[in-house]
């Protein structure tokens, strides 16, 4: 492997392999992986920290020569999406809201990413506040989707995913409240998991919907996404959300036979069809296989979009109130009083889709409409165990990440509904808190990549990821690069 | 006739080092935002983290309440917008810590149980400053300090059993050590709800805020009775609002309405898990719990005979109840104790504008004292004096009395010798007392004292003018 095809297409085993050997500088890496960033202009990035991540990379070969090399990212360049905070550098949640607002301590992954010698270069475009399907909402303008720069990387962490198709970084965090990792790595040919609620601290993610929020990585591999997950899970004293469960460690792919459940969301007639084709095919690969797959009926996707719209949007309303122009962040010129200030400070520093959120939530939790609150919870507890169920027949469930490939720009930012609709095979396993992973299945006919979402039960990220790392043993959609 | 119907929030301040849900410290007249942090500030991506030691005081307070612990409380958002309160909502609970339980008061005429809705957790707001130039600061310092609301059963009837009632209620929380439930800091803070009607149905209720005594509650509820009882006598009716108590002018005040705040949509907090206690926790605080108010009270009567005046100062003060007891346990008689500490001791405190801890004599003096009363060396009068003269030197009652030859003459050559110096002196009235005006009896009683500096057994005195008298 050149060293052009190693920090293209490596995985961070093989990097970091090739780093403490001295066959490749960190210096060098990390200039790279900016220059790309630069030389391909998708406006992933909202900063690049170059003169920061240079000096940490020089330091980095100085531990090389000594023979001081630790951590399992020594020396990996990657990037935090821009609602994960990092002490000292801005944290705008692509908001005008926040666009001026610095993070004053470190959020529990990148200290966890940091301790392992992770280099960060930048932070990554989103939807404001992640809140969209296509990062069009954000402050700073749209994320173009490397593979066609016509139509959206899908969001909301659009940035992230963006720039791991498009090898501006190795890996990158991501955040995920109904689909925001799953369906842009999906829109984007990477791999892009959400953890089981509870297992990656959130301390430090700028909440959306607290009961949904999860972060996860988004990779080049499934046994990427593995080693990044099992640097950043584990119970946290700061996120009491966060469950006292064995920390995971990363374990080496051992083949078995799979009890695989396919969801019929398959058979739905809004399924694009060139996903249905390129699962069908993959679905009969893994019979052939041996593995034993069966068709099970849910209607969840009938459902989850407007719970999980219910929910997500009644907590955004309540965890987005402290922005009110009083300690940091945006605040209006004029007003006559303390109540004008507010409205002007909150009309002005939030965009339109984060409004129409809040206004959404904020009437939702009024007294009179309680009943429509506590019905979406009893949904989504019937979402669980109806998953749970499954679970005790099936070790796999599968279902299309999205109904469709990325779409193009403007297509669907003046209809909320049908934007909204994007979230309805992901945001399933935020409503039930089960993990669930999108890895590349395929083509459309326009060469638009396709996604196939893997879900186990809580806490099994273990099956989860063998099953993914079997798939992409036999096939090399993970590793196509789009055309430069 | 109008009844009044009160019932009562009270929100105190949990006594804990550090804030409910982050690890600033509590600290009262801190320097302005200097015990702050990205938690408390609310600083986007941040999470609260359960005080344990908050729960743990808030449990022990809920046992000594009698109250039914929930072994699974939900903490929940209550949201609005102002300066102080720097997440846009303040997390409270929804399903409280406990509820039901009571407390028990003396209203004079007997024992009445006050009962309690609930105990619940919460975080205290920030604290805002208004310049004279028409500026405006927030104090965070207090933003997210642990606090117990205790809210009451409508129950109360009027203001001197609502008084009785948080006396009790705070007492309780400072013997179980919960807080130092200091009104003037904000510790302790009163809201009483009061309606008034002429029948079974309850009338409008209001709200009073701004209570920063019991002396204010007292004279908050009497003022609001009075004055709704007078709007609707003036065919007037009575509006739902919260008023503000003016220390000044003695009156309630309408206070003016912020906007929406009718509208706290609450939900359950999502960024904590439910509070799950075990009986073990409960456990360990039960047997943390020392004899409590109302417990104290019934026994310091039965036990020591005193009158209930004198156990509610015992009950109020347990450092002055302390040295009740172990006077008596030095031999004092308690009743020449309890005089002693609430009429001398307290007195002379109050005199020189001093502390109980500032004094210097211990309860074996007051047992000494007792002594040199039973041996007859000295009578009451003189005893009192000598303890309100070495209050605060510690002196030994004994030296003392030595020093300043205040010993008790019972010689009754001596006392023989006054009386007929008295009697000489005083002949016309020995002769009116001689024609029956008997009352004159304690004249020369008092005169022969005089005489011999007050030192002379009033009983010696007693027999021997009689003998003499009645031998003339």
């Amino acid at each position: 492997m050149t060293e052009n095809e190693l920090l293209l297409n490596g995985t961070i085993g093989q990097i970091l392999s090739a780093v403490k050997g001295g066959n490749i500088t960190v210096e060098g890496t990390v200039r790279f992986f900016i220059e790309r960033i630069k030389k391909n202009n998708l406006n992933t990035f909202i900063e690049i920290y170059e003169e920061e991540a240079v000096k940490k990379a020089r330091e980095a070969d100085r531990k090389v020569a000594a023979g001081d090399v630790r951590g399992a990212f020594f020396g990996i360049p990657f990037a935090l999406k821009d609602n994960i905070a990092v002490k000292g550098h801005k944290l705008t949640c692509a908001s005008n809201m926040l666009r001026d607002y610095t993070a004053t301590y470190n959020s529990t992954v990148y200290e966890k990413i940091e301790a392992e010698g992770g280099i960060l270069i930048g932070r990554t475009n989103m939807d404001e506040f992640a809140m969209g399907s296509s990062t069009e909402t954000s402050f700073y303008g749209s994320t173009l989707n490397p593979w066609d720069r016509n139509r959206v990387p899908g969001g909301s962490s659009g940035g992230s995913a963006a720039a791991v198709a498009a090898r501006e970084v190795v890996f990158a965090l991501g955040s995920d409240t109904g689909g925001s990792i799953r369906q842009p790595a999906a829109f984007c040919g990477v791999t892009g998991l959400k953890p089981t609620y509870g297992r990656v601290s959130r301390y430090g993610l700028v909440a959306f919907a607290s009961s949904l929020d999860q972060i996860g990585p988004i990779c080049r591999s499934a046994e990427d996404a593995e080693r990044v997950f099992s640097v950043i899970n584990g119970f946290d004293k700061k996120d009491t959300t966060s469950k006292e469960v064995e920390k995971y460690d990363f374990t080496d792919y051992s083949p078995k036979k799979f009890k695989v459940a396919v969801s019929n969301d398959l058979n739905d007639t809004n399924l694009n069809p060139d996903i249905k084709l390129s699962l069908s095919n993959l679905l009969n690969d893994i019979k052939r296989d041996g593995h034993n797959v069966e068709g099970v009926d849910f209607d969840f996707s009938k459902y989850s979009v407007p719970v999980y719209q219910i929910l997500s949007c009644s907590e955004a309303s309540s965890n987005l109130a402290r922005y009110d122009g009083i300690r940091y962040g945006y605040r209006t010129e004029k007003y006559d009083s303390l109540f004008d200030m507010y409205k002007k400070t909150r009309g002005e520093g939030f965009g339109e889709e984060v409004k129409r959120r809040i206004l959404f939530g904020t009437y939702i939790l009024m007294a009179k409409n309680s009943a429509l609150y506590a019905s979406s919870f009893k949904v989504a507890r019937l979402i669980r165990d109806k998953l749970k169920g499954t679970f005790e027949k099936y070790d796999i469930l599968i279902t299309p990440t999205t109904f469709n490939p990325a779409f193009k720009f403007g297509e669907k930012i003046d209809d909320p509904i049908q934007m909204h609709h994007s979230d309805a095979l992901t945001s399933i396993c935020n409503l039930s808190g089960n993990p669930g992973i999108s890895i590349p299945a395929g083509f459309s006919r326009e060469g638009l990549p396709i996604g196939l979402q893997i879900i186990t039960k809580r806490f099994d990220e273990k099956t989860m990821f063998q099953f993914a790392k079997y798939l992409q043993s036999k096939s090399n959609w993970h590793r196509a690069l789009p055309e430069e | 006739m109008y009844k009044a119907t009160i019932g009562i929030e009270v929100h105190a301040q949990i006594k804990t080092k550090t804030k409910m849900f982050c690890g600033c410290k509590v600290e009262f007249l801190g320097k302005s935002n200097t015990n702050i942090c990205p938690v408390c500030m609310g600083e986007p991506g941040t999470l609260p983290r359960v005080n344990k030691r908050a729960v743990e005081l808030a449990v022990r307070t809920a046992i000594a309440l009698h109250a039914r612990i929930n072994m699974r409380s939900i903490f929940a958002r209550k949201n609005y917008f102002y300066p102080d309160l720097p997440k846009g909502y303040q997390i409270t609970q929804s399903i409280p810590l406990a509820e039901g339980g009571y407390v028990e008061i003396d209203t004079g005429n007997g024992k009445k149980k006050i009962a309690i809705t609930r105990l619940h957790i919460e975080e205290d707001a920030g604290k805002l400053f208004h310049t004279a130039e028409g500026h405006s600061f927030v104090d965070f310092n207090r933003s997210g300090v642990p606090l117990m609301e205790i809210v009451s059963e409508p129950v109360i009837k009027n203001e001197k059993e609502a008084v009785a009632y948080l006396k009790r209620l705070r007492q309780i929380v400072r013997y179980v050590g919960s807080s130092d439930a200091d009104m003037e800091k904000g510790q302790f803070r009163c809201e009483p709800n009061i309606s008034v009607s002429k029948d079974e149905n309850r009338g409008t209720k209001t709200e009073v805020k701004n209570l920063n005594s019991l002396k204010a509650v007292e004279r908050a509820i009497k003022y609001e009775i009075s004055r709704q009882i007078k709007t609707i006598d003036r065919g007037e009716i009575i509006i739902q609002q919260t008023m503000l108590w003016d220390k000044k002018r003695q009156m309630a005040i309408p206070m003016r309405k912020k906007e929406g705040v009718n509208e706290y949509r609450y939900f359950k907090e999502p960024d904590l898990i439910p509070l799950i206690l075990n009986d073990g926790d409960i456990e360990k605080q039960r047997k943390s719990i020392p004899e409590l108010p109302g417990e104290k009270f019934d026994r310091l009567i039965k036990q020591y005979g005193i009158k209930k005046e004198e156990a509610e100062i015992l009950v109020e003060f347990p450092y002055i109840a302390s040295f009740f007891e172990k006077s008596v346990e030095s031999g004092c008689s308690p009743k020449y104790a309890i005089g002693w500490i609430t009429t001398d001791i307290l007195g002379e405190l109050n005199k020189a504008g001093k502390k109980f801890s500032d004094i210097k004599t211990g309860p074996s003096h007051l047992a000494a004292l007792n002594k040199l009363i039973d041996n007859k060396t000295i009578n009451m009068n003189i005893a009192k004096n000598v303890l309100r003269s070495i209050i605060f030197t510690g002196e030994d009652g004994n030296d003392y009395v030595k020093a300043n030859n205040l010993a008790q003459v019972t010689d009754e050559n001596a006392i023989e010798n006054a009386v007929k110096e008295l009697i000489e002196e005083n002949a016309k009235e020995v002769e009116r007392y001689k024609n029956g005006e008997e009352k004159l009896f304690g004249f020369f009683v008092g005169q022969v004292m005089k005489k011999m500096r007050g030192k002379a057994n009033p009983g010696v005195v007693n027999k021997v003018l009689k003998d003499i008298l009645n031998r003339r």
